[in-house]
């Protein structure tokens, strides 16, 4: 089973919790949404989110103690989002174990880029060589191997694959990869035709059955996906 | 000096987000519907001396302003959420009015920005 990275966005206040939630579906992470901490407690108990964004004023539970509540059975990476923005309530948060602390009100961009960096501090330290399954990629020398077999890469596909492996189970639009790759930004509908092209050349020379990879996931719609299913990251 | 109704770099930087084709219209689609809700929220709670709501709904719309760069309305509704939580109810009645006028003009902006988007 593989899917996105998940996120429990907790905020009461309606309108803000349903542009977070369009600003992080659009980025390709899997959202679920809650109001309350009871809601989040549930949540976060049957389906064991990625990481949890949770507002400090809640109604009954504040976010503070939601986090709290949530270490104790699972750890995951926590960012509260206030309008509290003095250093007092920010330490507190700190302290309270959350891993960064967004202060309303944010913009899209900057809720992305923190989660983003907040998922890959969570994630451990960068991997030199990094093995998914039956594949080996040495992001130093450029080499992937398939089974011990060196792989005949170009280029572009060698980025690819490392951009992708980087981050497995993050979403990567067709436009991000083309940035990520080349350097400069192009439309969607120009950079998706083109990622198609070298991820099919790509698959065909690292997955067994490039017709039902295993490896880099097509999200519908959306981009690619590296499957961290199959991850075992080694220094 | 007041705040421009739609911060352009904020709304361009839009733009950089992986999938904008989907998330902008989106987030300018959710946006426009629930800010245009929450004004008219803040106004009967005004008519029915509701301080608490009216505090409420500029509160909800000083959050979200920001996610299309509709940095005016942040402002006023700052404003407006300071005003109801201190109960100076001779700024109310003018805060509402200046917040519903400030909408009216962003929608414009914001649907013209949104064009030039998806026509590019």
């Amino acid at each position: 089973m593989s899917g996105p990275l998940s996120i429990l966005v907790v905020e009461d206040e309606a309108f803000t919790r349903q542009l977070i939630c369009v600003a992080l579906q659009a980025t390709g992470y899997a959202v679920r949404d809650a109001a309350d901490a009871e809601t989040a407690l549930q949540i976060a108990a049957e389906e064991r989110p990625d990481l949890a964004l949770l507002d400090v004023r809640l109604p009954g539970m504040d976010g503070w103690e939601l986090c709290s509540r949530l270490r104790e059975s699972q750890e995951l990476p926590v960012i509260f989002l206030t309008a509290l923005g003095d250093e007092e309530h920010i330490v507190k948060g700190l302290r309270a174990g959350g891993d960064d602390y967004l202060v309303k009100p944010f913009s899209p961009a900057v809720l992305v880029a923190r989660v983003e960096a907040v998922m890959r501090r969570a994630a451990g330290p960068r991997a030199s060589i990094i093995r998914l399954g039956d594949l080996t990629v040495d992001l130093g020398s450029g080499r992937v191997e398939r089974n011990g077999r060196a792989l005949n890469l170009t280029a572009t596909e060698l980025r690819i694959l490392s951009a992708l492996a980087r981050r497995p189970g993050v979403m990567v639009s067709a436009q991000q990869l083309v940035a990520e790759i080349q350097g400069h930004h192009i439309p969607e509908r120009e950079a998706r035709p083109l990622m198609k092209v070298h991820v099919r050349n790509l698959r065909m020379k690292i997955e067994e059955f490039p017709e039902q990879p295993r490896h880099i996931i097509t999200v519908r719609g959306l981009g690619y996906m590296f499957n961290r299913r199959v991850t075992d990251h080694a220094s | 000096m007041s705040r421009p109704l739609l911060d352009r770099e904020e709304f361009d930087a839009l733009q950089e987000l992986p999938n904008p084709e989907e998330m902008v219209p989106r987030l300018v689609s959710v946006f426009l519907r629930e800010a245009e809700g929450l004004i008219l929220e803040a106004r009967e709670a005004l008519a029915a001396d509701d301080l608490v709501r009216v505090a409420r709904a500029a509160h909800g719309l000083r959050g979200s302003g920001s996610f299309v760069g509709a940095a005016r309305l942040t402002e006023e509704a700052r404003l407006l959420e300071q005003a109801a939580d201190r109960q100076e109810r001779s700024e109310l009645e003018a805060g509402v009015d200046r917040l519903a006028a400030t909408f009216g003009e962003t929608r414009v902006l914001l649907l013209a920005a949104l064009e030039q988007v998806t026509a590019a």
